[in-house]
């Protein structure tokens, strides 16, 4: 036990005091947890309701580039994952940090290898990349086929990492170049299929692939396929591919970052003929990157030259060399973006700097090969591609980051997201005529009136046309009451109040104006004129409003202010006409007559509101709503209207 | 401001604190970090975890005992908890290797050295040996914690003690020229 001893203490002593200093960006991410967490405690639901919102925003976007992507590509998605990669080869873990077992390939047999442990998938679902691989090298055709059908639904990308790239050139004898592009870091893919050379392409670059990744933790596989087949077109994606007439070459890549996120994949080729021009693609799924492939074809082309840009992005043109290719152009595209996994911002700034990179390539190439408008479409296509992942990823870090500020996020979201809401509202309102007459009688119509103050309740519901144009209606109920004031009445059997019907089982109040007192019917009649009692006539009216209004949003913000105009249909539901005595006697007298069943308003109005939760706003809207055709006859000029001063919550979604 | 008040802002979630606690702690954790990781992409994985731990349990503190040893079992704890869920520690070998020869005679390793073949371990080994050999914790204590046998404990660190030796062994003798 004494031996143990020897080892056991050398590492106590040696670790004894051993201190190691951690990198910034630890405690940069622990702070950031941290102070998400103070967040959340002061107010958590706006960070988690926040966190949702953008996530919907982020899920949306992601939608939006995959289908654009998927638009992009032909319809056809070049799609690889990481985990079906996985599944099938083990290297895919290691690739990042063991470069040099994948580059033991040699020759031929290494893109396939390559690619296999890379994640990537080759190969047409017509399995042609099978054919090439064979051919070339001799790789595995097995194992490359089973990756790519589960990932690949018919497309395939291929990636590979390789420091340098390697070239075929034509009838595959000859050229081969092999620049050494970029930066260890980078990847490099290239392909290259001439005609001539079914199984040439290639070999060389085996050797080229790897090399790679060491950089940054995030990017940890990254892969390059080139496969070359003339007309079959095999490598990369196989939908894409596809002209016949062409050769054409076609590489894809995926590449896949430990962590996810959204990553772009370019693929490219260069063809001679018009019609491969349209390929790309790339989708990606979990990791990213972008890769590009050219392949030169007919006729003399010879070099292509494949860059990769530092982190995972690579873009390759291909171009003819000079004077040989007359038919033939090559094109480059570049495709890229690659996010890390370490959340590193650095990532990013790899990712701009890959778009450039490519880009610049890109005008290059297109000047070295006069390509027909296609060649120009796919660029931009490609640079199209980029940035809307570039907008991802921002949205992405800065969700993870914790940056943004969340309410405003919400905020936006729900401007942009709630088409609909819905309102419970209360209101006071204020009834009132602009002129003096009276709807019972013009004998009234000099008589003091006095509005009575009553409520309206209902529901409003609003749809967000635009952002700023939103049309309402809801159901209302208003109850509209006012006295006239001045008035005498007295109960009869003969006479009746005009265009008041009685209740039939009572007498007839006859309600007039004071002083009008008929001489004549008091001789004749039933009653004393001690029987006549002064008071003052009361007139109430319940209407179901079914506003139709249209707002215009002067401000937008958490606070924000509406301008509203429309109409209401308003539906008589309640109708009464009454007494009371200046001695308290109250009675009813009966319905007026002269109440359409149907009348309507004119409603202008300002809205205000505050956003005081996510989903949910306070209103607060002064209406004036003038009535109109409200009385059959007699109106007497009364003229009313009514101000409502609506309040309530409403509800986004 | 005295560790004692720096601890007690802490625990009242002051990130001013909290750094100031994290840059006196950092070195010695995130050494704790490298030797129980596989890597060190992995320490720092759990260096930041780790730290969120022990912010986060820190109410739990109770002042008795030093933090230094209290922070350092929760990062252990962290990491300890991390490879449990990842399933290493299910796998069982009971069979206890003959004790081997692990005497070993040179002095002048290097720490990195020394350091990379600890990662290298297996991670129950890994495991084992650091919280025995270099962490001094007792079979028992160790089995509690990995959720294994005594007797697993014991045939797993003397696997590891002689892996170590055979890594220490090659260098010397192929790579190393340096004096014995």
């Amino acid at each position: 036990m004494s031996d143990k001893k020897n080892i056991d203490r050398l590492f106590q002593e040696k670790f004894k005091d051993f201190e190691a200093s951690p990198p910034e960006f630890v405690w940069e991410n622990i702070r950031e947890v941290l102070e998400d967490k103070k967040k959340k405690r002061v107010i958590p639901l706006w960070f988690r309701l926040g966190g949702v919102a953008a996530v919907i925003v982020i899920g949306l976007l992601l939608g939006n580039f995959y289908l654009n992507g998927w638009n992009g590509a032909n319809q056809d998605p070049a799609v690889t994952t990481a985990p079906g990669a996985t599944q099938g080869q083990q290297p895919l873990k290691v690739l990042p940090t063991d470069v040099d077992a994948h580059n033991n390939n040699t020759k031929g047999t290494n893109n396939t290898e390559s690619v296999n442990s890379a994640v990537v998938v080759n190969g047409d679902g017509k399995g042609k990349a099978a054919t090439n691989n064979g051919g070339a090298t001799g790789a595995e055709p097995g194992s490359h086929q089973k990756v790519l059908q589960p990932s690949s639904t018919g497309a395939n990308n291929a990636v590979v990492h390789s420091p340098k790239n390697t070239y075929n050139t034509e009838k595959g004898k000859k050229g081969v170049k092999q620049n050494s592009l970029l930066p260890p870091d980078n990847n490099a893919v290239v392909n290259t299929t001439t005609k001539n050379n079914k199984g040439v392409t290639q070999p060389d670059n085996a050797a080229a692939n790897n090399a790679l990744v060491n950089n940054s933790k995030g990017n940890r596989g990254n892969n390059t396929n080139t496969s070359a087949s003339p007309n079959t077109g095999i490598a990369g994606n196989g939908s894409f591919v596809i002209s016949k007439d062409n050769t054409n070459v076609k590489g894809s890549n995926a590449i896949t970052n430990r962590n996810m996120q959204p990553a772009n994949a370019v693929a490219n080729n260069g063809n001679s003929a018009s019609k491969n021009n349209s390929n790309k693609n790339g989708a990606v799924t979990t990791g990213v990157n972008g890769v590009a492939d050219t392949g030169p074809q007919n006729g003399g082309n010879k070099a292509n030259k494949s860059n990769s840009l530092t982190g995972s992005a690579v873009a390759n043109t291909t171009t003819s060399s000079a004077g040989k290719n007359t038919g033939n152009t090559g094109k480059a595209q570049g495709g890229n973006v690659v996010p890390n996994g370490s959340n590193d911002t650095s990532a990013n700034a790899l990712a701009v700097q890959e778009n450039k990179s490519a880009d610049v390539k890109a005008p290059v190439i297109d000047t070295t090969t006069p390509i027909t408008d296609k060649a120009i479409a796919e660029t931009a296509i490609d640079t199209a591609a980029v940035a809307p992942e570039n907008a991802l990823e921002k949205l992405l870090r800065e969700q993870q980051e914790g940056k943004k500020d969340e309410k405003d996020k919400a905020v936006a979201d729900n401007s942009n997201k709630s088409k609909w809401n819905v309102k419970p509202q209360v209101a006071p309102v204020f009834y009132n005529s602009l002129s003096n007459g009276s709807p019972i009688d013009d004998q009234f119509a000099s008589n003091a009136k006095s509005y009575g103050n009553d409520l309206s309740m209902g529901v409003g519901v609003n749809y967000a046309v635009t952002s700023k144009i939103s049309i309402r209606s809801g159901v209302n109920t208003v109850n509209l009451n006012y006295a006239t004031k001045g008035v005498e009445f007295y109960a009869s059997l003969n006479n009746q109040t005009n265009n008041v019907a009685a209740k039939s089982a009572n007498a007839n109040i006859v309600v007039q104006d004071q002083g009008t007192t008929n001489n004549l019917e008091v001789f004749f009649a039933d009653r004393l004129p001690t029987d006549t009692f002064n008071g003052s006539m009361i007139q109430k009216t319940g209407y179901v409003e079914v506003p139709v209004e249209m707002s215009y949003a002067l401000l937008d913000k958490k606070f924000g202010i509406d301008i509203i105009g429309g109409v209401s249909t308003l539906f008589l539901s309640q109708n009464n006409v009454s007494v009371v005595s200046t001695q308290g006697y109250s009675t009813n007298v009966g319905k007026a007559q002269n109440l359409n069943n149907i009348h309507f308003s004119t409603n202008v109005g300002v809205g205000f509101k505050y956003r005081f939760f996510k989903s949910f706003e306070a209103n607060f809207e002064p209406m004036f709503k003038y009535q109109v055709n409200t009385f059959s006859r007699d109106a007497g000029n009364f003229k009313p209207y009514f101000i409502g001063l609506y309040s309530g919550i409403s509800f986004s979604f | 401001m005295g560790l004692e008040q720096l601890i007690k802002e802490c625990q009242q979630n002051s990130i001013k604190a909290q750094e100031q606690l994290y840059r006196l702690f950092a070195p010695k954790l995130f050494a704790v970090c490298l030797k129980y990781s596989r890597n060190r992409a992995d320490a720092e994985d759990n260096m930041q975890d780790g730290f969120l731990l022990i912010f986060n349990k820190i109410g739990q503190y109770r002042f008795q005992g030093s933090f230094e040893g209290w922070a350092k079992r929760v990062m252990v704890n962290n990491v300890l908890q991390k490879y449990r869920t990842e399933g290493i520690f299910e796998i069982v070998t009971e069979n206890l290797p003959e004790e081997a020869d692990v005497e070993i005679e040179a002095d002048d390793i290097s720490m990195e050295y020394l350091m990379a073949i600890i990662q290298q371990l297996p991670d129950r080994y890994r495991m084992v040996f650091n919280l025995y050999a270099i962490d001094g914790y007792s079979h028992k204590e160790i089995a509690e914690m990995l959720g294994i046998t005594e007797g697993t404990s014991k045939s797993n660190l003397a696997r590891a003690r002689i892996i170590l030796k055979e890594k220490i062994d090659t260098r010397q003798g192929n790579t190393i020229p340096t004096a014995k």
